[in-house]
């Protein structure tokens, strides 16, 4: 009895947790940065903070990972949330864009805060723009991409208001 | 039977539901040694696992093996962030504490009379 082909198998899209981390190459047009920054807002996230009571949010409820914390790792206070939206627009301003999409927004995002902490911003409701975010420790190699884009970007914007970021920056994951 | 030279152990909750599956304690061991060995300084213990996406770091492996197999240092100058990107283990994915282990292939140089031969192994430090 002949053999036949066997169909082809349908290749399952990966999961998020397979997204490989890595900045968009060339990094988004000006027009991009307008579309997103029109739309993304940045919510905080009970699995990113040691005391989320402290930020008005329920315990955390998920599984137990070793997570990282914005209050306990980056000391950032609930009071910091106001400044939120603020540093959510500078990263997407600097271009600091992952370069993978989820329904026309970038899956991750990164920013830099004014006392050099790098924030990872990863998609909530994708298609919405929503992201909620953690800090980028030290010993991650996506702090040296991340940070070089940043410099490029702090040294042609002609806006001393953000140098303090990239120095302290530079320093802080040197 | 000696032990591998590198062993990942995975270990899950006994009784994990749907959507539970993801995270586990993993142990990572070389050479008879524990490389994951972390100290808990909120349960005040000393452990020999992390707990993370299992899923994420079978993904992490599968993209790099090739990489994380083969690919050496050149002349032990310092890694740039792409490289690193592919050979530390902190790159698997970011909100979660991982072990700071760099995988790389070794290349030990030997001269043999009028000739060299390379030797490699896989390297975890």
């Amino acid at each position: 009895m002949p053999r036949r082909k066997p169909p082809s198998r349908s290749a399952a899209e990966r999961s998020s947790e397979s997204d490989r981390r890595d900045l968009r190459s060339p990094p988004p047009s000006n027009q991009e940065r307008r579309l997103l920054a029109a739309k993304a807002s940045l919510g905080p996230y009970s699995k990113h903070k040691k005391n989320p009571t402290a930020y008005k949010l329920k315990a955390y409820e998920g599984l137990d990972e070793d997570r990282t914390f914005c209050d306990a790792d980056a000391d950032f206070t609930p009071a910091d949330l106001v400044r939120a939206p603020d540093l959510l627009q500078r990263g997407i301003s600097a271009g600091l864009f992952g370069h993978k999409n989820k329904k026309g927004d970038p899956s991750l995002l990164w920013t830099v805060d004014d006392n050099g902490w790098i924030y990872e911003a990863c998609i909530t409701n994708p298609g919405y723009g929503d992201y909620h975010a953690y800090p980028v420790l030290r010993n991650e190699a996506i702090a040296r991409k991340v940070l070089a884009r940043y410099r490029e970007y702090v040294e042609n914007a002609n806006e001393p208001a953000l140098e303090p970021s990239l120095k302290n920056a530079e320093d802080r994951y040197s | 039977m000696t032990e591998p030279n590198f062993k990942i152990s995975a270990q899950w909750p006994l009784h994990a539901g749907a959507g539970e599956r993801d995270v586990a304690h993993i142990r990572l061991r070389a050479h008879g040694e524990t490389l994951s060995r972390l100290l808990d300084l909120e349960a005040k213990e000393e452990r020999e696992y992390f707990r993370t996406s299992a899923v994420s770091l079978a993904f992490w492996f599968a993209d790099n093996w090739w990489r994380l197999r083969y690919e050496c240092l050149r002349d032990g100058r310092f890694p740039d962030a792409d490289w690193r990107m592919r050979h530390e283990l902190t790159s698997v994915s970011g909100g979660t504490r991982w072990p700071p282990l760099m995988f790389r292939r070794l290349l030990i140089l030997k001269k043999v009379i009028r000739q060299e031969t390379l030797e490699e192994q896989l390297e975890a430090a």
